[in-house]
């Protein structure tokens, strides 16, 4: 086995994209820790499919939302909560794939049959969120869209 | 050295790119219309009864464009540039005959459902929605005649070794047979889901099918595609480019370790496509995050071997300081300027290839406009412009004329970014800022909202400039063809030398076997699991669906 | 036979901006991941 030589530069070069690279996964890494976590999978996927679409008050400021996906809408599509919720998303569809991104979040999953996807987000200022379907879905798929009323706390 | 007479390899290969340009003509026509569509100027009428919705539209633009056009502008380059530089002919002609064939029927098979809107299901074809069984059915000639012309390469490179015992593979033909090789397995995935989950259920032998396994399936072929579209501009870039600015490859050892790298690490990284995808467990998506910065890595390579191969051409100019180098280039090549250009863009696509494979960072961008805007920037310039850039010498070379114009395509090259930075600047904040969505007609979107109008108009006119600099490189291309004088000395493939000669690289970067393991068992490692898991609970229930 | 060429400083200027480039767009966009707030 022979080598070869590397311009010095070049691997200075080398050495300081990989320590930027290596940053960058480290501050993933933490984020990721502290609760910056991917949609997954539903470890209540049963009890999810089993429910009726609609929004389910677990305690102060905690919510689960049963969400349908289908052609051309969500199932609810109107969700009021009050500012500082935190909201769990369970989302199924009993046809194709669709998408569910919500505006100024990091809301943002695939919804796909038989699949039951999660994800949470926490409401902490009023207005309105609203969240489109962003995978093709068919010739409608363009209207498919509902919102997230957050509400000033009285 | 003897001259070989590689008539029968050059008519392969204009072939090839006759067919390839097609597809670019048809299908960037949907591009202004859709970024129109976007700001209420809606131009979809005018091409009913012919095309009949926003959506089959934009199948058409991403089949013609980001399938067929790439396909078959490589396949038929990198035969050319195979041959030409082991200064050897086609082994088994027939065999990559044969290929081109397939391919091209193929292609007409899949032309009939796409254009009768059988098949609007867009280039990912992601099943419930469910193509008439032709589409797939072409799709798959046009993947299997690749495979086929593959191997003619194969075995030609194979012919040459015997000849040539112990020399170094010249550069060029062996990045060229990499990408080959490297397609051939990536598309395996592809292969699978096509033909045992897609045609099967398409043709109602199957009742249902599974969603997730065959995004998947998709995904390992989909991530390593842009490798097979990328890999030979960077053959140019490495390989050629440098002579054509006066310099050399700073490095041929470490410009075939990128490549031999890019053929281990392209395949094993395809679940950053799937970060938001329920079904897929987050330690599968972390691995193929550590993978996919771990695939940047050769292209961090590639940008400092070619840039400084490019300085020395621009020193070799007279250039002096830190970056009065560049100004000496030859920026009034349109070749030279086309892949220049493409390059910078690189930089910009590639930041933001890497914010998206950044895990949760995704979900910031995921299915957005953002998308949009980054494969414009590295599929649509950094691979497209490249060819363009490539193609100035290349039509010359096989049509026996001189380029019309030369002054006509500094213009089209200097028009495309022109095009794309407003183009790819706007969709990038779009997606980013106010999560716009992709893939939608968003001129009739009811959520449409004012505050986005300003950004969609930058769009539209970054959109349209875009497409007239496709136009203008097809008045180009027609008027060297038909019209121009003819070349009065040949052109000839430019290959750039190599600051020391390839024959001090070490022989283990001239050989496929380790390198070839290596990647088999990172795909194993990294997709085995997942897809045995997927595999395992797979649910084939999902009927087909026609929705548009 | 080592030949002999000049050192590519060109190239370091080029890629030192490409570098910062990358800190600074990748650093903002992870940013506003952490400021769109973590799910818990």
């Amino acid at each position: 086995m022979s080598s070869f030589a590397v311009d010095a530069y070049e691997k200075g070069w080398m050495v300081a994209s990989g320590i930027i690279l290596v940053l960058f996964l480290l501050a993933v890494a933490v984020s990721a820790f502290y609760g910056f976590t991917l949609p997954g999978h539903d470890e209540h996927a049963e009890a999810v499919r089993a429910a009726e679409p609609g929004v389910v008050q677990r305690g102060p400021g905690r919510y689960d939302v049963y969400m349908r996906a289908q052609i051309w809408t969500f199932v609810p599509n109107e969700i009021k909560v009050p500012a500082g919720s935190t909201v769990t998303f369970h989302i199924t569809t009993p046809d194709l794939q669709h998408g569910f991104l919500i505006e100024r979040t990091n809301v943002n999953v695939m919804i796909l049959p038989g699949q039951v996807s999660k994800t949470t987000a926490r409401f902490d200022d009023p207005g309105e969120y609203r969240f489109f379907c962003h995978e093709y879905c068919g010739l409608a798929h363009h209207t498919m869209f509902g919102k997230v009323i957050v509400q000033p706390h009285s | 050295m003897a001259e070989n007479d590689f008539h029968l390899e050059e008519k392969l290969t204009a072939w090839h790119i006759g067919i390839a340009l097609g597809a670019l003509f048809l299908g960037t026509w949907f591009g202004p219309l859709q970024v129109l569509q976007h700001v209420g100027i809606d131009l979809y009428g005018k091409l009913a009864p012919g095309i009949k919705s926003y959506y089959q539209g934009l199948t058409l633009h991403g089949v013609l464009n980001a399938l067929v056009y790439t396909t078959f502008f490589i396949v038929g380059f990198l035969t050319f540039t195979t041959v030409h530089s082991l200064n050897e002919k086609l082994r088994h002609p027939w065999l990559n005959i044969l290929g081109f064939v397939l391919m091209a029927v193929g292609l007409v098979i899949t032309a009939v459902p796409l254009l009768l809107n059988k098949a609007s299901v867009l280039y990912t074809f992601y099943p419930p929605l469910q193509a008439n069984v032709f589409f797939y059915i072409g799709l798959t000639l046009i993947v299997v005649g690749s495979w086929v012309e593959g191997f003619g390469l194969y075995y030609t490179l194979a012919r040459w070794r015997v000849v040539h015992p112990g020399e170094r593979t010249p550069f060029i033909a062996f990045g060229s047979v990499l990408t080959m090789v490297m397609w051939q397995i990536a598309s395996l995935g592809l292969a699978a889901e096509v033909l045992v989950l897609l045609i099967p259920w398409s043709l109602g032998w199957v009742q249902g099918t599974d969603p997730l396994l065959a995004r998947t399936l998709f995904w390992f072929t989909g991530h390593p595609i842009v490798y097979f579209w990328l890999l030979p501009a960077y053959v140019s870039w490495y390989g050629m480019l440098p002579k054509q600015a006066g310099g050399k490859v700073f490095s041929d050892p470490l410009a075939r370790l990128a490549f031999w790298l890019f053929l281990v690490l392209s395949i094993p990284v395809g679940l950053h496509h799937q970060f938001a995808d329920p079904g897929i467990a987050p330690t599968w998506k972390a691995l193929h995050t550590l993978l996919t910065y771990a695939v940047t890595f050769p292209s961090l390579i590639t940008a400092f071997t070619v840039i400084a191969s490019l300085e020395l051409g621009g020193r070799a100019r007279g250039g002096t300081g830190l970056f009065g180098w560049i100004g000496k280039l030859p920026w009034s090549d349109p070749s030279f300027s086309a892949q220049a250009l493409a390059m910078v863009t690189f930089v910009f696509g590639g930041i933001g290839g890497i914010i998206n494979a950044s895990y949760n960072v995704d979900l910031l961008v995921h299915n957005t406009l953002w998308i949009v805007g980054h494969f414009h920037l590295t599929l649509a310039t950094t691979v497209v412009l490249s060819f363009i850039g490539i193609s100035y010498w290349l039509i010359p070379k096989l049509s026996g004329r001189e380029l019309w114009s030369v002054r006509t395509a500094r213009v089209q090259v200097w028009l495309w970014i022109i095009g794309v930075v407003p183009f790819s600047l706007s969709h990038h904040l779009l997606g980013l800022r106010f999560a716009m969505p992709r893939r939608t007609m968003l001129g009739d979107a009811p959520y449409l909202s004012a505050e986005w109008n300003p950004l969609l108009v930058l769009a539209a006119v970054g959109g349209v400039l875009l497409w007239a600099s496709v136009l203008l490189y097809f008045v180009i291309v027609l008027g060297t063809v038909f019209a121009a004088r003819k070349l009065e000395r040949p052109v000839e493939m430019p290959v750039a030398e190599a600051v020391r000669s390839p024959e001090d690289t070490p022989a283990w970067l001239d050989a496929w076997k380790p390198w070839l393991i290596v990647s088999l068992i990172l795909i194993v490692l990294s997709y085995g699991p997942p897809l045995a898991d997927l595999i395992r609970n797979a649910n084939l229930s999902s009927r087909g669906l026609q929705l548009w | 036979m080592e030949e002999a060429h000049p050192k590519p400083k060109g190239t370091i200027a080029v890629l030192v901006i490409f570098a910062l480039l990358i800190v600074v767009l990748w650093g903002s966009v992870y940013l506003t991941l952490l400021l769109r707030g973590a799910a818990q």
